[in-house]
């Protein structure tokens, strides 16, 4: 069976909603059995990863350092929207992880090339 | 490969349409939902760019949602519910905003 590539998108802040720990369980998941997996962090999305994230005075789960499982999980395809952090003034070595930039014509271009998208 | 993009908040509430249309490819199509219905309806600042969209085919409105909030719609196919599952099986792909 020819595997399905799936596009998983990340367009809200942390800690507002649960949608951004629930994404990252889900990708983590994921990986386990399936190796055509691309990450998309747009608009809101790209705060998930801007590095220094601390809600423990919030209450609520840090989880943020997960987010360098995905290396260990072998999720290479991470894209972030360029424009969406310079929009919000953060530059990629802001970023908790090594990601690849791409501008909206790319990733017009790779949200085409995907079987099946998840929304967060 | 397509996408059938669908849209359930209204414009005047989040940046979900703009945001859509910011990333369509030209093969995709919109599909209104919910709340977003109003979207063909309403004098807000993305109407002109979704009745381009309504002209060249490729913008749906949900009847059901339109009917629930007494609307009717300017621009865009009123679509029902068996058309919103035709539209899916069309579309390489869905992704929902």
């Amino acid at each position: 069976m020819i595997e399905k590539k799936i596009g998983i998108i990340n367009r809200s802040l942390p800690h507002g909603s649960a949608l951004g720990r629930e994404s990252l369980d889900l990708t983590l998941a994921m990986s386990a059995f399936n190796e055509s997996l691309s990450l998309f962090f747009i608009n809101d999305g790209v705060y998930q990863l801007l590095d220094g994230h601390n809600p423990t005075d919030s209450l609520q789960k840090h989880f943020q350092p997960l987010f360098k499982m995905l290396e260990l999980y072998d999720v290479e395809n991470i894209y972030v929207c360029e424009q969406s952090l310079l929009q919000r003034a953060i530059e990629q070595s802001d970023l908790l992880i090594d990601v690849t930039l791409v501008d909206e014509q790319q990733l017009k271009t790779k949200l085409a090339l995907q079987d099946q998208l998840l929304s967060f | 490969m397509s996408i059938l993009h669908t849209i359930n908040s209204s414009p005047f509430q989040t940046h979900a349409l703009q945001q859509c249309l910011t990333l369509m490819n030209e093969q995709d199509d919109l599909l209104l939902i919910e709340d977003a219905v109003i979207a063909a309806q309403a004098k807000h600042p993305l109407f002109e760019q979704l009745k381009q969209l309504s002209e060249q085919g490729r913008l749906m409105v949900l009847s059901a949602d339109l009917e629930a909030r007494g609307i009717q719609n300017i621009i865009g196919q009123v679509s029902s519910y068996s058309d919103f599952v035709e539209l899916v099986a069309k579309h390489q792909s869905q992704m929902a905003w």
